[in-house]
C-alpha cells in the first residue's frame, strides 16, 4: 500500500524492532500467497462487512495450517503467543490485506473466559473446538430492559438436578443465527446487589427450547437476532465457575474484549477504499480527490487515524511493560469506534449521491455499488456495541474523577 | 374544506406567525397520520388535493398563495410524518417552473393545470454521471432532426422517475446551448430502469439514444432554460431543506420521549446531564436550521438568481450540518433500538442521509455560497 499520512503506523522507522519487523514481512507474504482473493475481493468490495462465516472458516482453516488460526492464545492453548505488538502485527497486516476477521465471540472472548475460569473438562473439550471455528460462538449479554444497565438482565436460570432451566430472552445478538454455542449471563439469584445473582452459562443452541428471530438492520441486512429460551436445559457441567460469580467473569471479558478493540487493520482498509472512491467519483466537473475542502477533510482523517493508531500502539508498548493505565481500554474503544464511523461517513460523502441506491444489483446501477451508505448505517452500531461509548466515558470518568 | 388563508398581496413576512399557514399546517399533519409506507398516489394525493395545498402552490392569477413558503410547510408536515412523496420535486418544483413559462402552448397549458389540479406528476432529471446536478452543462445532448430532435440522453437516479407522468431533462444542443426537453413517460417507460434509494425514494435510470421529440417537446432555450433550471435547482433545494427540518424536527421528538421513558440504572436517561445537554444541543441545530429552511424558501420567490443562489446554498450548507449531526445523534442516544429496522428511527436517519446528498454535502453548498 503507498504509504499515505493515516498508514504510518504501518510503515514509519523507529516504531518497531528489526524482529517485529520481520514478523511483519513474514505475515504479509503469507497473507499475499494464502488469503483466497474471492474472499478479499468480498470485504475490499464493500459488501459484507460482517464476512460470511464460510468465508471465515476457510481463512481459519489455512491460517490453522501455519499455527496462527489462535493467534490472540499463549502456547498451552495452541495459539502462537504473539505478543501484544506481534498480534496488532498480525491483525494490521491480515485486516488490510482484505482477509476475514476471525470470529471475535470465541477467540477474544469466551475462549479467554474459559482459559481463566473454566474446568479442566471446559477446557479441554472447548477450547480446541473454538480453534478451528467447529464452535462458532455467539454473545447472549443484551436484554430488552437491560442495555448499558447491564446487571439488572432478567433472564432466569434455575438449577434443578444436574441442570439449570433457562427462561427469558437476549437481543442484538450478532451472528446467534450462524452459531453453535451461545454464552450467556443469567440470573440465578434476585437477592441483594444485582450483579452477585448472575452465572455463566454455555449453551448448545441446538437444545429445544431456544428460538432466534433475525432483527433486520438499517442498512438492510441481517446481523443481529432476538435468541428465546423457553425451558431450556443446561447440564451444570456447562456453567463457568461458581454460581452467582458470572458478573465477575463478564467484567474480565469485557476488560479483554475492549483492550482488543484497536480495530485499526479495518481502518487502514476502509481508508484505502476512501481514496479510490474519492479518485473515480466526479463532482462539479472535477475528481473528488481535487476538491480542496474535501482534501481537507481527508487529510484531518488521516492526521486523526495515524494518531489513534500510533496511541494504540503506545499502550500497547506501555502494557508489555507492565504499565497498563484502566484509561487504555475505555480510551481505544472510544476513538477506534469514531474513527471506524468518521471513515464512513467521509466515504459516504465522497460518493455524495452516487452512493443512494440501497442494496441494487449492479446491474440496475451499471457500476459497482459500493455501499457507502449502507455501510455508513451499519458502522452506527460501533459507538453503541461492547458497552456503549457513553458507558466507556462513565468509566473512564470513573477511573480518573473517582 | 378548505384550509385557505386570504390570498396575499406580498409575500408573507418571514418568521411573522401566520394564523392561516399554521391551520394549514395543523390541518395536513392531522390529515396524513398514519399515511407513511403508504402509496401516495391513492392514500396521499386524495387528500393533499383536499386541503388546497396543490392549488396552494398555483401563481395568484389562478387563484394560489404563498409559493415556496406554503410548499415548504407542506414539505416539512409531510417529511415530519415520515412520507416520501413526489410534492417536494413536482408540485413544489416542476409545477411552478413550467407555470413561468410564457409560450402560447395548448399541451403545455393542460400540463400545468394537470400538475396544478394533483392528476399528474412531474419530475426532472438532475443527475447524470456527476454527483452533483449536471444542470447548465449536461453531456445529454438535443440534435436537430428533420421536423424535430432527436435526443441522447443518460440521466442518473430520477426521483419518482418511472411514476411521474412527465419527465424533464436538462440537455445541452450540438452547439452547446442548454436547454429543457419533456419526455413523457408513457412513452419512454422501454429507456427506465428503476431502483429504489436508501430512504425509499424510487427512482430510475433514463438511458436514450437519437430519442425523437417534436419541436414542442423542447420547452425552453438558451437564457430562458437556464433561468428555469437554477430557479428549479434553488427551489427543490429550499424544499429539501424544509423536508430536513421535518425529519429533524421527528427525530428529535422522539428522542425527548425516549430520554424521558427509558430506564438504566434505576432513572430515566433524561437524568443524565451529558444527555440532557447533548439532547439541548440536537435542538439548538434544529433551530439554526429552522430559521434557514424558512429564510430559504422566501429566497426562492423574492430574490433575483444570484442572490437566491447564495441564499440557499447558505441554508441548504446549515440544513444539511444539522442534519448530519441530529440523525446520528438520535441515533445514538437511541441505543441499539435506534439500528433496528423496524423502527421509525431508521426511516429518518435515512431521509435525512438521502437529503443531505441531493446537492452534494454541506461542503458542495459552502463552495455554491461562497462562489
Amino acid at each position: 500500500m503507498k504509504m499515505t499520512i493515516g498508514t504510518l503506523g504501518g510503515t514509519m522507522k523507529g516504531l518497531f524492532t528489526p524482529e517485529e519487523q520481520a514478523f511483519r514481512e513474514e505475515v504479509r507474504a503469507f497473507v499475499r500467497e494464502n488469503l483466497p482473493p474471492d474472499v478479499a475481493e468480498r470485504l475490499k468490495s464493500g459488501s459484507h462487512p460482517v464476512p460470511l462465516r464460510s468465508d471465515v472458516q476457510r481463512w481459519t482453516e489455512i491460517l490453522h495450517k501455519r499455527g496462527w488460526a489462535a493467534y490472540p492464545w499463549p502456547k498451552e492453548y495452541g495459539g502462537p503467543g504473539f505478543t501484544p505488538v506481534e498480534r496488532y502485527i498480525f491483525e494490521d497486516e491480515c485486516a488490510m490485506a482484505g482477509a476475514p476477521e476471525l470470529v471475535p465471540f470465541g477467540l477474544k472472548m469466551v475462549g479467554p473466559v474459559i482459559m481463566k475460569y473454566g474446568s479442566d473438562h471446559q477446557k479441554a473439550y472447548f477450547l480446541p473446538r473454538i480453534v478451528r471455528l467447529e464452535h462458532f460462538w455467539c454473545q447472549g449479554y443484551s436484554e430488552p430492559g437491560s442495555g448499558s444497565d447491564l446487571a439488572s438482565l432478567r433472564t432466569r436460570a434455575v438449577l434443578k438436578g444436574d441442570r439449570y432451566v433457562v427462561d427469558g430472552q437476549k437481543v442484538w445478538t450478532t451472528s446467534a443465527h450462524e452459531a453453535d454455542w451461545i454464552f450467556c449471563l443469567v440470573r440465578t439469584s434476585t437477592e441483594g446487589k444485582p450483579q452477585n445473582g448472575i452465572t455463566f452459562l454455555l449453551i448448545d443452541l441446538r437444545t429445544p427450547g431456544i428460538t432466534i428471530r433475525p432483527i433486520i438492520t438499517i442498512d438492510g441486512r441481517h446481523e443481529i437476532n432476538e435468541v428465546w429460551f423457553e425451558n431450556v436445559e443446561v447440564p451444570v457441567e456447562n456453567r463457568v465457575g461458581e454460581e452467582g460469580k458470572g458478573w465477575t467473569y463478564a467484567k474480565y471479558l469485557l476488560e479483554h474484549e475492549r483492550l482488543n478493540f484497536g480495530g485499526m487493520g479495518f481502518c487502514k482498509r476502509e481508508l484505502a477504499r476512501l481514496h479510490e472512491m474519492a479518485r473515480t467519483t466526479m463532482r462539479g466537473g472535477k475528481r473528488v480527490i481535487d476538491d480542496p475542502l474535501f482534501r481537507t477533510r481527508l487529510a484531518a482523517l488521516e492526521a486523526e487515524l495515524a494518531t489513534i493508531d500510533l496511541t494504540n500502539l503506545r499502550f500497547l508498548r506501555e502494557a508489555q511493560a507492565g504499565r497498563q493505565s484502566a484509561l487504555h481500554a475505555p480510551v481505544l474503544k472510544i476513538m477506534s469506534s469514531e474513527m471506524q464511523q468518521a471513515i464512513s461517513e467521509l466515504q459516504l460523502r465522497a460518493l455524495g449521491t452516487t452512493a443512494l441506491p440501497f442494496m441494487p444489483s449492479d446491474a440496475a446501477t451499471n457500476r459497482p455499488h459500493q455501499y457507502a451508505a449502507e455501510n455508513y448505517c451499519n458502522m452506527r452500531k460501533t459507538t453503541i456495541y461492547a458497552g456503549s461509548n457513553e458507558i466507556q466515558r462513565n468509566i473512564a470518568a470513573k477511573g480518573l474523577l473517582g | 374544506m378548505s384550509a385557505r388563508p386570504e390570498a396575499q398581496a406580498a409575500a408573507p413576512l418571514a418568521f411573522q406567525p401566520d394564523e392561516s399557514l399554521e391551520t394549514f399546517s395543523d390541518m395536513l399533519a392531522r390529515s396524513i397520520v398514519g399515511k407513511a409506507g403508504k402509496d401516495w398516489r391513492t392514500e396521499l394525493w386524495p387528500t393533499l388535493a383536499e386541503l388546497g395545498a396543490f392549488a396552494a402552490l398555483a401563481p395568484e392569477e389562478r387563484g394560489g398563495y404563498g409559493g415556496a413558503h406554503t410548499a415548504a410547510i407542506a414539505c416539512r408536515v409531510l417529511a415530519q410524518a415520515g412520507i416520501v412523496s413526489p410534492f417536494a420535486i413536482s408540485a413544489a418544483t416542476v409545477a411552478r417552473a413550467l407555470a413561468q413559462i410564457d409560450r402560447a402552448d395548448e399541451r403545455l397549458g393542460t400540463i400545468v393545470r394537470s400538475l396544478e389540479d394533483s392528476a399528474a406528476v412531474a419530475t426532472i432529471a438532475l443527475h447524470e454521471e456527476d454527483a452533483l446536478p449536471s444542470l447548465l452543462d449536461p453531456k445529454s445532448v438535443l440534435v436537430r432532426d428533420a421536423g424535430g430532435y432527436r435526443l441522447t440522453a443518460r440521466k442518473r437516479m430520477v426521483a419518482f422517475g418511472a411514476e411521474a407522468d412527465w419527465m424533464l431533462v436538462p440537455v445541452r444542443s450540438a452547439a452547446g446551448g442548454t436547454g429543457i426537453a419533456l419526455i413523457e413517460r408513457a412513452k419512454a417507460m422501454g429507456a427506465l430502469k428503476p431502483c429504489t434509494l436508501i430512504d425509499g425514494t424510487p427512482a430510475a435510470d433514463l438511458e436514450l439514444t437519437e430519442y425523437p421529440l417534436r419541436e414542442a417537446d423542447v420547452l425552453a432555450t438558451g437564457e430562458e432554460a437556464r433561468r428555469l433550471l437554477l430557479w428549479m435547482a434553488d427551489a427543490f433545494a429550499a424544499a429539501q431543506c424544509a423536508e430536513s427540518v421535518g425529519a429533524m424536527r421527528a427525530l428529535v421528538n422522539t428522542t425527548a420521549e425516549y430520554l424521558g421513558t427509558r430506564k438504566q440504572f434505576g432513572q430515566p436517561l433524561s437524568a443524565n446531564q451529558a444527555l440532557r445537554h447533548r439532547f439541548v444541543d440536537m435542538e439548538i441545530m434544529l433551530a439554526k436550521a429552522e430559521t434557514m429552511a424558512t429564510v430559504a424558501a422566501a429566497a426562492v420567490d423574492a430574490e433575483d438568481a444570484d442572490d437566491r443562489r447564495r441564499i440557499v446554498a447558505t441554508a441548504r450548507y446549515i440544513v444539511t450540518r444539522s442534519a448530519w449531526k441530529v440523525s446520528q445523534e438520535a441515533l445514538q442516544m437511541h441505543g441499539a433500538i435506534g439500528m433496528a429496522n423496524e423502527t421509525p428511527l431508521g426511516r429518518y436517519f435515512k431521509r435525512l442521509l438521502a437529503l443531505s446528498l441531493w446537492f452534494g454535502d454541506e461542503d458542495a453548498s459552502l463552495n455554491a455560497a461562497f462562489a
